[in-house]
């Protein structure tokens, strides 16, 4: 992943919170997906902002608050290619 | 039920006879004896004198041309002279009739959101039922609509995208296979039509609704339960509430037309399910499962 790659919420997302478990419904797919609160927090904030690469680590390190360093590299990769398998962000 | 002479039944065939089913007028062209018996045994009267506005579907039920006129006679269902459906064998004509209306309203009806499920009421208790074909809903429905239950409806729960109201349609409940004996057993009173065998569902045959649901069939409710039901042989009877996002989840996989209202049919099941309690329940017993659904409040 590029520093400069651009991450953006694919279409408009919508949001049902059930505690920590929270509903997402895509209007580019029309699929629905059940996912976990910091999962949704993170497409919230792309679904209102895009934003680069580099700025979402930086938007992450500050959700948990820790280090940018390789754990939160890897972690970012495997939730962001989970996302894009879901339809539901865009990076280009 | 009332009387249907062979004179009748051609003139049906004719003209039509027109329908109304909740919100909608249906004029049904047929010259096939069992679909008239089907409707004048299963839709009360008043489905027939109470008939105003323009007509929503035009549909007809015909024997096959060709030779199967004569070698395993099909039967034709049309909709605006259109055919969905590859025709059936001619002794499924009744069940052919029911499949074809459901077809037809859930695909006409986007002024709703349509749920694949039973829905009822009793004072003010609004019950959802989403279901997938052999879970039990049709069984526990007609059970509770034989019980004093209100029937919205058994196969579409319909909810209005401008309300959130659950709109009824009070229809034949369809029953398959083991259901068919079972509400025969426990409500031999019920009239109930002829059962047939050998469709794509095994062995079905239909309630007719009780008179009461009909008359107040423009009546809408509130819906105030979603209740997965899920019949199992050997089960307890257990109602076990669930997480209202799983819930809305799996109400968004029964639905026929959540991807045609895109954002706002997701908006109007989220406030659905939002303002509902959400259960499992599993049942075997018929009687402890109308005193669990009867203890609702």
């Amino acid at each position: 992943m590029k520093a400069n790659s651009f991450l953006s919420a694919m279409g408009s997302l919508f949001f049902y919170i059930d505690g920590d478990e929270v509903v997402i419904y895509s209007s580019i797919t029309g699929d629905t997906h059940l996912v976990d609160l910091e999962t949704a927090k993170v497409l919230k904030k792309l679904n209102l902002d895009s934003m680069k690469y580099s700025d979402f680590l930086v938007y992450l390190a500050d959700q948990h608050a820790c280090i940018i360093d390789s754990e939160l590299e890897s972690y970012s990769k495997v939730l962001i290619e989970e996302l894009k398998s879901l339809d539901l962000i865009d990076i280009n | 039920m009332f009387d249907l002479t062979v004179e009748d039944y051609s003139l049906w065939g004719e003209t039509g006879v027109v329908l109304q089913v909740g919100r909608y007028r249906i004029q049904v062209s047929t010259e096939i004896p069992s679909v008239s018996r089907h409707l004048s045994e299963l839709y009360a009267k008043d489905c027939f004198d109470k008939v105003d506005g323009n007509i929503d579907f035009h549909v007809s039920l015909k024997a096959s041309k060709g030779f199967r006129r004569w070698f395993r006679k099909q039967v034709v269902f049309t909709f605006d002279g259109y055919t969905p459906f590859l025709p059936l064998p001619f002794n499924q004509a009744p069940a052919l009739f029911e499949w074809g209306l459901n077809w037809c309203i859930a695909n006409h009806s986007h002024q709703y959101l349509v749920v694949h499920a039973a829905a009822i009421e009793k004072n003010g208790v609004t019950i959802i039922f989403p279901g997938t074909p052999g879970s039990g809903k049709s069984t526990l429905c007609a059970s509770l609509v034989c019980s004093g239950w209100r029937l919205l409806s058994d196969e579409m729960a319909l909810i209005s995208v401008d309300t959130g109201m659950v709109h009824a349609l009070a229809r034949p409940i369809s029953l398959k296979n083991e259901s068919i004996h079972i509400i025969k057993h426990f409500f031999p009173e019920n009239a109930m039509g002829e059962v047939v065998n050998d469709t794509a569902k095994g062995s079905v045959s239909h309630l007719r609704p009780p008179d009461e649901s009909v008359i107040n069939v423009l009546l809408p409710a509130k819906p105030t339960h979603v209740i997965f039901p899920k019949y199992m042989k050997g089960s307890e009877t257990l109602l076990k509430k669930t997480r209202k996002g799983r819930a809305l989840l799996k109400v968004a996989e029964n639905c026929f037309n959540y991807n045609v209202l895109g954002d706002k049919g997701f908006e109007l099941l989220s406030q659905t399910i939002d303002r509902c309690k959400c259960y499992e329940f599993n049942y075997e017993k018929l009687e402890e499962a109308l005193i669990v659904m009867d203890g609702l409040d």
